[in-house]
């Protein structure tokens, strides 16, 4: 910007310049001839000194030797007669001064002399010359020169005046015409003619150049428009702002962003400072003071401004400094305004949707990640990061390829997989192992899926990476369970089916139940146990489907089958409704418990005869001591009667007693008949204690290794020669028949015991053929000896009437029989079976069907099966 | 005390059953014989006087038969010894057997006397009385 003082002429100050050189050329002049004037009064004057000095100092030399003061005063002021001698001064040798002149005026120039006496110095002289005689000579040089130079002046003056104005002033002016009017904008204005050169030439350049700067204005006004328009059109607002001043000029535009009428405020820094929001204006303030210092040349910023209702408009700000002091300080700063409030808004609202997007993600808790395009890393949930023990920040940006940890070839293959679900926008969905940051491989479904941008072009890819490893722990464990399940289904020894409730068809049914009632899968699977027929009886099904109503499950619910060979069994069916696939099933395990029902039986059996066993052992001792007292007090009796014992002798002499009279009285009374019935009593009762006995006697001691064909064919002859058997029951008449293996191993036993076994055995056999109505036709006594797997077994059957079976579960019991009193003691089979089972540590049962015979079984085990 | 016949002592907590086979013996004329209801008892008549076989009954109260025989025999009271029980289901123990009884001396209640008599005589006769 350039200020305008008043203007003064040129022409003027040009012909006061020409006037001033001309003085100062011609005092110049006159000063060169006054300084060379002066320089030789100068010499003139110095010479005068020195001659005056010399004669002074020759003068005083005799007065001064002679110390003649008056002389010397008289010759000092003789010389200070000429006027132009201003200072006369003597000194003596100690430079004490002896005559001394001066005049008031101005000393010019002083020269000193030395007084010598026969060259000795004696004395000093000191003369000074005053400037008289030069003002007087020097004054008229200056007055003429003064006047000299007013005349050149004046010269000069009234030469310009006839001369400078035609040639300068006019042509100056028509050029100061030119260039007002190009100034002002007008470039009409055509140059004046001249008729010198040097203006002819100003005139055409300038000529020149205001067309060129007309042009330029043209051009410039041409694009001021076009930025105008283009603001407009941009709908961008317009701000240039004078630094310095803090005004600037705002364009419509910005002010109707704004919701102002265009020129509602006035333009300026404050104007624009006071409409920024607070938050923003720190950090906008900041830019644009680098903007201004020089730091940045373009500033930039986006900022909220208030509009006119006080909502707040996102402005996008963009300027540059065009105009800079030269300490780079900016002064002009243009630039536009933007209205970005809709894009913000936008970007607002978008930042809100990653945030939710991520807080989605971060809610799912099995990792997810998303890739761009370029297969690099965007994001991932906190799931990713807990499971991989990765950070955010270390991972975004990198491709799969770039990680690390990751063995080479996986890391290629995985990177190329993700090309290619990129590429295709293509999904993968895998089940595949991944080690997990805790060390351990985990079992995951991995699925990745590749989408497309809005354009439709490939976009990146999402992930997740599901931890199914419980899921395939419990699949296996469940795999294993339902194959152990089905296996202890098909391959139970129990028969299992499974029949629907309401009809009783069967929907399943194992390999035991097929096998146990001899069917095929084919013709079991949809017909009812009643179609197949079997339980023996119908209703039992029926009652079991009652039973299980109201009540989950029915145990040990006994029911007579019908087995695959004909013969019938005992089963404890267990069952129970199950739902499978929302139908009703029976479920109904059954056991076949014939055996265990039988063995429970013997069981039961042996129990109680061991308890009898036990109980009998015990009256029986008890019985013995009384039993003693019995059986030696007869003996006693008989001893003390009988008349040859000395001392029964004695003792009757004493008292004259005949004895023999005695004898005969007693046996008149049948006394002795009394005493031997009481003596036969006790030792049969002593008898049948001693069997009793022998049920808990231990007879190991006596066992030894024997010769079981042997002991039966010893009893068999006993029996036959049995004179009770051989009379009561016509034993002869039996046929027996005898069966021995060749390769019976050797049994250790009492020889004795197994034969009364035996024998007693045969006894019963003869007695219950004899005794049998009707009679037996050929009875027959058939015994076996066979070899058994650690044992010896000995059956001996018969093809009497048989035992009824309630008789069979009592028939090892003691005292139990069947025979008139007298015959049996009820002791026989009971000792057997103890000798058998406790002596020898063997076993032995009843097999019989009434009406055709009888079994008896024992098995004897060989020494190394009993231990 | 002096005499001529072999010392019997018949230890039994029966009492009936003791004086049955001590009246039993008496009629024999041929053994000094006492009694005694405990093995206890039975060792302080043994300690007066010893004896030369003694009938004992297993089931003694206090002190048991066996132990009785092993008293006698350790202290030098009494040489032999049979065994007179009711129970049946004894077996002898080594004990037993190494003071020298054998299974022929058990005789099992109730027992004919006439059979303990005989073997009485017969263990003194083969001692030589």
């Amino acid at each position: 910007m350039t200020t305008a003082p008043s203007h003064r002429s040129l022409a003027s100050r040009l012909s006061l310049f020409l006037g001033l050189s001309s003085a100062v050329l011609s005092m110049a002049v006159l000063g060169l001839i006054a300084g060379v004037y002066i320089q030789r009064s100068h010499a003139h004057m110095g010479e005068h000194a020195q001659r005056t000095a010399a004669f002074l100092a020759e003068s005083l030399e005799y007065p001064l030797w002679n110390l003649d003061l008056d002389a010397v005063q008289a010759i000092g002021q003789a010389l200070a007669q000429d006027h132009v001698v201003g200072l006369v001064e003597v000194f003596g040798t100690q430079g004490e001064t002896l005559y001394i002149h001066q005049t008031p005026h101005a000393i010019l120039m002083e020269r000193r002399a030395k007084v010598a006496h026969g060259g000795q110095v004696i004395g000093e002289v000191r003369v000074g010359l005053n400037d008289l005689e030069l003002r007087s000579t020097l004054w008229p040089v200056v007055l003429t020169g003064a006047g000299l130079a007013g005349l050149i002046i004046l010269l000069q003056y009234l030469l310009h005046r006839l001369f400078f104005r035609p040639l300068l002033d006019k042509p100056f002016a028509s050029l100061d015409r030119l260039i007002t009017a190009y100034s002002a904008g007008d470039f009409s204005a055509t140059p004046p003619q001249t008729p010198y050169a040097e203006f002819a030439s100003l005139f055409g350049l300038l000529a020149d150049m205001g067309r060129t700067i007309e042009r330029q204005v043209d051009d410039l006004k041409a694009s001021r428009e076009q930025l105008s328009l283009a603001l407009d059109a941009a709908n961008d607002g317009l701000w240039d702002w004078d630094v310095a001043s803090g005004k600037a000029f705002f364009s419509p535009r910005y002010y109707t962003m704004l919701g102002y009428e265009p020129g509602e405020f006035e333009g300026g820094y404050e104007a624009w400072r006071s409409r920024v929001h607070p938050d923003d204006l720190v950090r906008v303030e900041r830019v644009l003071a680098s903007c201004i210092d020089g730091e940045l040349d373009v500033f930039k910023a986006e900022l909220r401004m208030s509009g006119k209702g006080g909502q707040w408009r996102w402005i996008l700000t963009r300027g540059k400094v065009v105009e800079r002091a030269a300490a780079g300080r900016a002064q002009r700063f243009v630039g536009t305004h933007v209205d970005i409030t809709a894009r913000k808004e936008l970007e607002l609202r978008l930042a809100d949707q990653l945030a939710f997007q991520q807080a989605l993600m971060d809610t799912i808790p099995y990792a997810v990640f998303y890739k761009g395009a370029d297969t690099r890393f965007l994001g991932f949930n906190t799931a990713y990061e807990e499971i991989f023990g990765v950070r955010r920040e270390d991972l975004l940006g990198k491709r799969v390829l770039d990680l690390e940890y990751l063995p080479p070839a996986d890391r290629a293959a995985y990177q190329a997989e993700d090309e290619m679900v990129i590429a295709n926008v293509g999904r993968v969905q895998k089940e595949m192992p991944i080690p997990f940051a805790d060390g351990q491989v985990h079992e995951t479904l991995y699925s990745v899926s590749g989408f497309r941008q809005a354009d439709g072009s490939p976009g990146g890819l999402i992930g997740v990476i599901v931890d199914i490893s419980e899921r395939k722990r419990a699949e296996a464990a469940l795999r294993q369970s339902e194959e152990k399940f089905s296996r202890l289904f098909m391959f139970s020894p129990d028969n299992i089916t499974l029949s629907e409730m309401e009809t009783g068809r069967f929907v399943e049914v194992n390999e035991s139940f097929l096998r146990y009632h001899g069917l095929a899968r084919e013709e079991t699977i949809g017909r009812t146990a009643g179609e197949l027929g079997l339980f023996v009886d119908k209703r039992r099904r029926r009652e079991l489907v009652e039973a299980l109503e109201g009540r989950s499950r029915v145990e040990n619910f006994e029911v007579e089958v019908r087995r695959g060979d004909g013969t019938f069994g005992v089963g404890s069916m267990s069952s129970q409704i199950v739902e499978i696939g929302g139908r009703s099933l029976m479920m109904s395990i059954l056991r076949d418990i014939t055996e265990t029902k039988k063995m429970q039986e013997v069981m039961v059996q042996t129990e109680k005869m061991i308890s009898v066993g036990g109980i009998a052992a015990g009256v029986a001792h008890e019985i013995n001591n009384p039993l003693g007292i019995v059986l030696q007090a007869t003996q006693n009796l008989v001893q003390r009667t009988r008349a040859d014992l000395p001392k029964n002798i004695a003792a009757a002499r004493e008292i004259g007693l005949d004895l023999d009279l005695l004898r005969r009285y007693m046996q008149a009374r049948k006394l002795d008949v009394f005493i031997t019935d009481i003596q036969s009593a006790a030792v049969r009762a002593a008898a049948i204690i001693r069997h009793m006995l022998d049920f808990s006697r231990r007879s190991e001691s006596k066992r030894m290794v024997c010769d079981l064909p042997g002991i039966v064919r010893k009893a068999i002859d006993l029996a036959q020669s049995d004179y009770d058997l051989k009379k009561s029951y016509d034993f002869k008449r039996i046929r027996i028949d005898m069966e021995v293996a060749d390769d019976l191993p050797e049994v250790n036993c009492t020889e004795t015991e197994i034969e009364q076994v035996i024998l007693n055995l045969l006894r019963n056999a003869a007695q219950a053929m004899a005794t049998s109505d009707p009679p037996v036709a050929e009875p027959c006594i058939g015994i076996r000896l066979s070899a058994l797997p650690g044992g010896v077994r000995v059956e001996v059957q018969d093809n009497g009437p048989g035992i009824p079976p309630a008789i069979q579960r009592r028939i090892f019991e003691p005292f139990f029989t069947t025979k008139a009193p007298g015959v049996g003691t009820g002791l026989g089979l009971s000792v057997s079976y103890f000798i058998v089972t406790k002596g020898h540590g063997g076993s032995m049962r009843v097999e019989s069907t009434p009406g055709y015979g009888t079994l008896f079984t024992m098995d004897l085990p060989t020494e190394d099966a009993r231990t | 005390m002096t005499s001529p016949f072999p010392r019997l002592l018949i230890v039994d907590d029966e009492e009936q059953i003791r004086r049955l086979i001590m009246e039993f013996l008496e009629d024999y004329e041929a053994f000094d014989i006492r009694g005694a209801g405990s093995g206890e008892e039975g060792l302080q008549v043994l300690s007066q006087v010893p004896a030369d076989l003694c009938v004992v009954d297993l089931r003694l109260p206090g002190m048991d038969g066996e132990a009785f025989i092993l008293a006698a025999h350790g202290q030098g009271l009494c040489p032999r010894f049979l065994l007179h029980t009711g129970s049946v289901d004894h077996t002898l123990s080594d004990e037993l057997l190494a003071v020298g009884v054998t299974d022929q001396d058990v005789f099992i209640k109730p027992n004919d006397l006439e059979r303990l008599v005989d073997r009485i005589q017969e263990l003194l006769k083969s001692r030589g009385g």
